[in-house]
């Protein structure tokens, strides 16, 4: 990005800033507040400003004004101290923060695969798994869940409670777990008296408890027995084979299973037939893996336990984008499309040099750019393209 | 119903409740008193046996209540015990020691909890008593005596210590932001929650001339400590007294695991299966082995016997061989090596060598 684009740039935002509704996040004066400048490092070099704290709104939205960055954040903490430095904050507790971004739960090798148009969806599908963990099992209200596009490839979800700002990383850890059924153990949902004697019920069926993870295992059985019953043997060997990793004699006795209307009675029940182990393994595996809240297996879980980390100041805008870092609603959130709902830039027609092959779909049109092209487009797409790297003014 | 938490009897069971601090600083006895006084030799004896207790035995008796006298010793004598145990200043013993009331005060609440009939209410009432004292937000479940409901952010608070798999959040059936514990599951995190309370503010900052006028208590338990330590350093020792296995040959992995058991601390899932095949394998018997697991803070009798007949292959299976370092190394269960270390591939190996080669010095010892 030259210096001219950048001024550009700089301009867009400041009008932006001038206007923006600002979410002031809860207990603002007790957060740490961290921001990246359109200055003469950015964007090879993200020089993040931090340690800083306001101590009333208006200080905040003049500072906002005036430096219209790149980046905005906040600490999902509150502390005592919010401006000292890191040992010396004096830490009060921290909202839980669910960060879920397109390079999370696409792995690295898939991205490419990805346009940005698809990330976005895939995301969208994770987060909605999300919502549902939160509102059903973790009990939280709407209410209570601040849902946010981070303005770039995620969601987050930002939840301030009294009752979560007390938890430690550890438990914070637990909860990360839960999402993604890591540790899940679908024998501790099945209901039999294994207690004292050590011995197990008889030879009848087992029950599913339909709780927590037991009900979406349960769900979870029956929809993949469904699928494979439908399927031909051939490829139902297949999947069963790749989601379960299960050997060939396992993966028929499932499809056996699946075929069987009276089993299938019994499992819709909630009966399980005895099976044996490699088979319960492969079940298990098969269906957390399309229930669970996916993240590729890195430290950047989507549930960070991090309770010291800064996450994005909602409504401010993203400067690797452009697009407004939007908060939502949940009833809508099926609706919300991040490429029309989080642009706030305007039509006028800008001329735009372009460095790099690129595109992008904007408010419903797509554009196409290339290399060494002089081209005029709205507004909003130029803003976007310079913010990206791909043209200058 | 009585209130039982005000009848001293009842009360000198659970020292650690605010309800018992509360009646020590309305009692009027001073600290002067306590660690001097004639009158409460009996508080003192009992306050040093309640740690040579967890040294020896890793949990603490309760005493059968016939008195108003002896509530009274019984209950000053907790106050004393942590005033030896922070002269003492020894991180381990404190450790070892806040473990011991804990279990010691588990058991009593399990049998408590579980009775039945007439004392059914009583049995409630215990459990919610407990709710209150450390903030553990419970209801029964409509229509049960054996079940409640906790909400998450409550039982997270108190489980995170808990290796076991089943108490891991995700396999709990949480709905709507609670989950159900069997009535012997929630007081077994009230332990958790006493253990904290308990081992929190220890080793409390007494003065040194305090320490100084109760050395003679200290002394001794200082003595029990040290020979408790020489004798698991030296050996292992068995309820017997033999010693069969040769503990100075295994390897830091195992060592490391049994000296954490030892200590109270929780040992990963990996590593328990790691060393309980590990000791099969060398010609430990499972009772033995259950023997070492009995110190561990989630110590459950039933399900430690199950693993451990599981791994000795009693299920039908084949006994499990104790894992080579390369998997050793891969769940992180490696920890310092040593020179040994470098020549072997599996701690099995390592044992049988380092084996022959003390056999080996020994003998030319005895030769030179
Ligand atoms: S190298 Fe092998 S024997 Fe040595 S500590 Fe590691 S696992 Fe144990």
């Amino acid at each position: 990005m030259n210096e001219k684009t950048k001024l550009f740039v700089r301009r867009k935002f400041e009008e932006y800033y001038r206007y923006a509704r600002i979410s002031i996040p809860k207990d603002f004066w007790m957060r740490e507040w961290g921001f990246v400048f359109l200055d003469h490092y950015f964007p090879e070099k993200l020089v993040m400003r931090r340690h800083k704290s306001f101590a009333t709104e208006k200080e905040l939205a003049n500072y906002l004004r005036e430096n219209a960055p790149a980046h905005a954040y906040h600490s999902a903490a509150i502390y005592k101290y919010p401006a000292a430095e890191m040992a010396n904050k004096g830490w009060l507790g921290a909202d839980l923060i669910f960060d879920l971004d397109a390079d999370h739960i696409v792995s690295e090798t898939e991205l490419e695969q990805y346009s940005y148009e698809d990330l976005l969806v895939q995301v969208k599908k994770e987060t909605e798994k999300l919502i549902d963990f939160m509102l059903n099992d973790f009990g939280f209200q709407e209410k209570d869940m601040e849902l946010v596009f981070s303005g770039s490839r995620g969601y987050h979800i930002h939840i301030g409670t009294k009752e979560v700002r007390g938890l430690g990383s550890r438990e914070r850890r637990e909860i990360v777990d839960y999402v993604m059924g890591t540790g899940l153990d679908m024998k501790s949902f099945i209901d039999m008296q294994e207690g004292h004697s050590g011995k197990m019920r008889g030879r009848e069926d087992l029950r599913l408890v339909p709780e927590g993870w037991g009900k979406r295992l349960l769900k979870g059985l029956i929809d993949l027995l469904h699928e494979i019953a439908e399927m031909e043997e051939k490829k139902a060997m297949e999947k069963l084979k790749q989601v379960g990793e299960l050997k060939d004699k396992n993966a028929r006795s499932i499809i056996k299973i699946a075929k069987d209307d009276t089993v299938m009675e019994r499992i819709e029940k909630g009966q399980i037939p005895r099976f044996g182990k490699q088979i319960w393994e492969g079940i298990t595996k098969a269906v957390t893996k399309t229930v669970r809240v996916k993240s590729a297996d890195r430290v950047d879980e989507p549930v960070t336990s991090d309770i010291k980390r800064l996450i994005r100041l909602p409504n401010s805008l993203h400067g690797k984008s452009s697009l407004a870092v939007k908060p939502l609603r949940i009833e809508t959130f099926k609706a919300f499309n991040p490429l029309d709902d989080a642009v706030v830039f305007g039509d006028s027609p800008v001329e735009i040099t372009v460095s790099r092959n690129s595109s992008i779909k904007l408010k419903g049109e797509t554009y196409k750019v290339e290399q060494g092209e002089v081209v005029s487009v709205p507004e909003h797409v130029a803003v976007y393209f310079m913010c990206r790297g791909v043209a200058e003014i | 119903m009585t209130d039982w938490h005000a009848e001293p009897a009842h009360l000198c069971l659970y020292p650690f409740l605010l309800a018992a601090s509360k009646r020590v600083e309305e009692s009027g006895v001073t600290l002067e008193n306590l660690i001097s006084s004639a009158v409460f030799e009996r508080a003192r004896l009992r306050g040093k046996s309640r740690i040579t207790e967890a040294i020896k035995e890793g949990t603490i008796r309760k005493p059968v209540i016939i008195s108003d006298t002896q509530a009274e010793m019984e209950l000053l004598s907790y106050p004393f015990a942590r005033i030896l145990v922070s002269c003492i200043r020894d991180e381990r013993l404190v450790r070892r020691y806040a473990l011991s009331e804990a279990k010691a005060a588990h058991e009593k609440l399990l049998e408590e909890s579980s009775r039945r009939g007439s004392s059914a209410s009583a049995s409630a009432n215990i459990i919610y008593r407990m709710s209150e004292e450390f903030g553990i937000r419970m209801d029964f479940l409509a229509g049960e005596r054996e079940q409640v409901q906790v909400p998450f952010v409550d039982y997270l608070r108190f489980t995170t210590n808990l290796r076991d798999k089943r108490w891991k959040l995700v396999n709990r059936g949480l709905g709507k932001g609670k989950l159900k514990l069997r009535k012997a599951e929630f007081v077994r995190i009230v332990q958790e929650a006493i253990y904290e309370r308990i081992k929190k503010d220890l080793p409390l900052d007494v003065p040194e001339d305090i320490c100084k006028a109760i050395s003679r208590y200290t002394e001794d338990i200082k003595h029990e400590l040290e020979e408790m330590r020489n004798a698991a350093g030296y050996g292992f020792e068995l309820d017997s007294g033999a010693v069969v296995k040769d503990p100075s040959c295994f390897p830091p992995c195992i060592s490391y695991v049994l000296s954490n058991l030892k200590e109270g601390v929780n040992v990963p899932h990996g590593a328990r299966f790691a060393v309980t095949a590990f000791l099969l394998n060398i010609g430990l018997s499972k009772e033995e082995i259950i023997g070492i697991y009995r110190n561990s803070p989630d110590f459950d009798e039933e399900r430690t016997r199950y693993q451990v007949e599981h791994i000795a292959g009693d299920k039908g299976g084949v006994q499990y061989t104790a894992p080579s370092c390369d998997t050793m190394r891969t769940y992180g269960n490696c920890v310092e090596t040593d020179e040994i270390c470098e020549k072997v591939s599996h701690p099995l190996n390592y044992y049988k060598y380092k084996l022959k080669l003390k056999q080996k010095q020994e003998q030319k010892q005895k030769t030179e």
